[in-house]
């Protein structure tokens, strides 16, 4: 299904208060609130079968804009149209094209062997035993649970409950997924193996797919298209190359050293990023890059260099923090 | 894929429950067999009665109530609704809820259905081996048959009390206060400390119009002979009333709860 948002606006209302017990106190008899913005003109389409990267500083309005998607909150003014569907009317039939993971929150029962909470769940989402099996069998598969599937989930290790959630939430085979840091916490096999399933469900299912994540290895991993989002407003809504591109036209040149050279040296090569013994990382502008690499060559002390581009983070700070 | 029926939906949930319930073996036997009230009020007031009846209520229509308190607590779903919900709103785990295609009650009600499936037999089979071996006295077969609709329409309605007095917690977050005295409240009209009759005059009429007395004394009063068949239709009566009112009242507190829960974040 396609995921239309046009305009989106949402406040909350927030407790204001001063610290400390006086204040606390005074609350009681007498409380004020002001108004935040969490979300503030949002726009975006996304098709199914894409992979949309949705990425933002804490408090950048992600999780607010997820949470409209999903239904869990109702748009302040603006429009989220979710195939034929408006998500906050939480008609039954949308949730159950729906699925939503939720940082570490839990769709299984926590008491439940895996397989148990499974079953509910196939019942919960009326699919019957052949789609069961033959979702659950393609789930085991991708997602390597055979081993924990007669534990209960509160036995499993933080990786392993992830893995489960994941099958839990996609078991029914929603067309509409949205991943609020599905890798937090995770250990990198972890992160590659729920990296390497997204991929595949979408490749095998052509799910609508909105992914946040602190970790941009996911990013770069899973989607082709970014959507930047800092202080409630999209900064920016392109391919990931063209991101990484915006970072400047610089050109990173990581050098590998025979013995530590001196920082005025180094600087003589371009501006200096950071250096450690018999390493140092150089940025130069993009022009001046050959010329930059044929000198460093040449030098005596360079055994070896590496050309990079500068990071996504460096492109995404710079996009966050633009008026 | 369509959305399942209501039956289905709980007969998954309710299954669910039943084996996460089996993992817990120590806290399923104290819960099954851990009745302290009935028991202590059974012994005091029986005690009280030795000497002659007290409003009417014989020593041994006391030992039948009481024993059949036992029964008839076993299906009270309200504090287990109440105390269900509002963690999930202070803890921030209703979202994980609001995205599944049935309401969140549903979930919280099949946990209790499940305690009342390990309990029941259990507290049926205590309740009879009470009355007969301390002689409790009984209606007829006619007050028997009555009791059941009228527990299951009390069971009903304190339960969509109990889910009004949880929805609470949409608005204020922390509830406990009002809601113990929700819970207080319906150990008193109920009749757990003692039968109805008791209660100064005009608490023993706010009382007998109350879902708290319909689920747990009034089933106990009518199999105990207590009261007679026609209290016990006239309680059916009046229960429906207030299903229907309770329902529409409830749909709407909780609309408009979910709405407030919403303003501040979810």
């Amino acid at each position: 299904m396609r995921i239309v948002v046009s305009d989106l606006r949402r406040t909350f209302e927030v407790t204001d208060r001063p610290p400390g017990l006086k204040a606390a106190l005074r609350s009681i008899v007498s409380r004020s609130f002001r108004e935040i913005v969490a979300v503030d003109g949002v726009s975006f389409v996304v098709e199914p079968g894409e992979i949309v990267g949705f990425l933002g500083p804490n408090g950048a309005g992600k999780t607010t804009t997820l949470k409209v998607i999903s239904g869990l909150l109702t748009p302040t003014a603006g429009e989220v149209r979710v195939g034929p569907f408006i998500p906050h009317e939480r008609d039954p039939d949308y949730l159950l094209r729906l699925g939503f993971i939720m940082g570490q929150r839990h769709q299984l029962h926590f008491d439940l062997p895996v397989e148990d909470g499974l079953d509910v769940r196939r019942v919960l989402y009326g699919l019957d035993t052949r789609e069961y099996r033959a979702s659950l069998d393609e789930l085991v598969e991708l997602l390597s649970l055979q081993e924990i599937l007669p534990q209960p989930i509160r036995k499993l290790s933080l990786g392993q409950r992830m893995r489960a959630e994941l099958a839990a939430t996609l078991l029914h085979r929603p067309s509409v997924v949205l991943l609020d840091e599905p890798t937090l916490g995770l250990d990198f096999e972890a992160q590659h193996k729920i990296r390497q399933f997204i991929a595949e469900y979408v490749a095998r299912h052509s799910a609508a797919v909105i992914l946040t994540s602190h970790y941009l290895a996911d990013v770069v991993a899973l989607c082709e298209r970014v959507i930047a989002i800092s202080h409630g407003s999209v900064r920016y809504d392109g391919d990931l190359e063209t991101l990484t591109a915006r970072a400047g036209s610089n050109k990173r040149i990581e050098l590998r050293l025979d013995r530590s050279l001196p920082a005025e040296e180094l600087a003589g090569f371009g501006r200096v990023i950071s250096t450690r013994p018999n390493r140092a990382v150089i940025e130069v502008d993009q022009a001046a890059t050959g010329a930059t690499v044929n000198r460093a060559l040449q030098h005596p002390a360079v055994s070896d260099l590496t050309l990079t581009d500068p990071p996504l983070e460096d492109a995404l700070a710079e996009i966050y923090g633009a008026p | 894929m369509t959305a399942p029926s209501l039956p289905r939906i709980y007969g998954a949930l309710v299954r669910g429950e039943l084996i996460a319930t089996s993992g817990y073996r120590a806290n399923l036997i104290v819960s099954i067999v851990g009745w302290v009230i009935p028991f202590v009020m059974l012994a005091l007031w029986r005690g009280a009665a030795e000497d002659g009846a007290i409003e009417g209520v014989t020593a041994g229509q006391f030992t039948s109530y009481f024993a059949l308190i036992l029964l008839t607590t076993t299906l009270s779903f309200s504090a287990h609704l109440i105390y269900g919900f509002t963690p999930l709103v202070h803890e921030g785990r209703l979202a994980d809820y609001l995205v599944r295609p049935y309401h969140p009650f549903h979930n919280l009600i099949a946990g209790g259905a499940a305690r009342v499936a390990f309990r029941a037999p259990v507290a049926a089979v205590f309740c009879i081996g009470v009355i007969t071996i301390l002689g409790g006295a009984l209606g007829g077969w006619r007050n028997a048959v009555i009791a059941i609709p009228v527990w299951i329409i009390g069971a009903l309605t304190s339960g969509y009390l109990g889910a009004l007095a949880g929805s609470l917690a949409l608005w204020v977050t922390k509830a406990y206060a009002v809601q113990s005295l929700v819970i207080g409240t319906e150990g008193l009209l109920g009749g757990l400390y003692a039968p109805i009759a008791l209660l100064p005059g005009w608490l023993e009429v706010v009382a007998r119009h109350t879902p708290f007395w319909f689920q747990i004394g009034a089933p106990a009063e009518l199999m105990a002979g207590m009261i007679g068949p026609g209290d016990g239709l006239q309680v059916i009566a009046e229960g429906v009333v207030w299903l229907v009112v309770l329902h529409v009242v409830f749909r709407t507190v909780w609309r408009r709860g979910v709405t407030q829960y919403e303003l501040v974040g979810g």
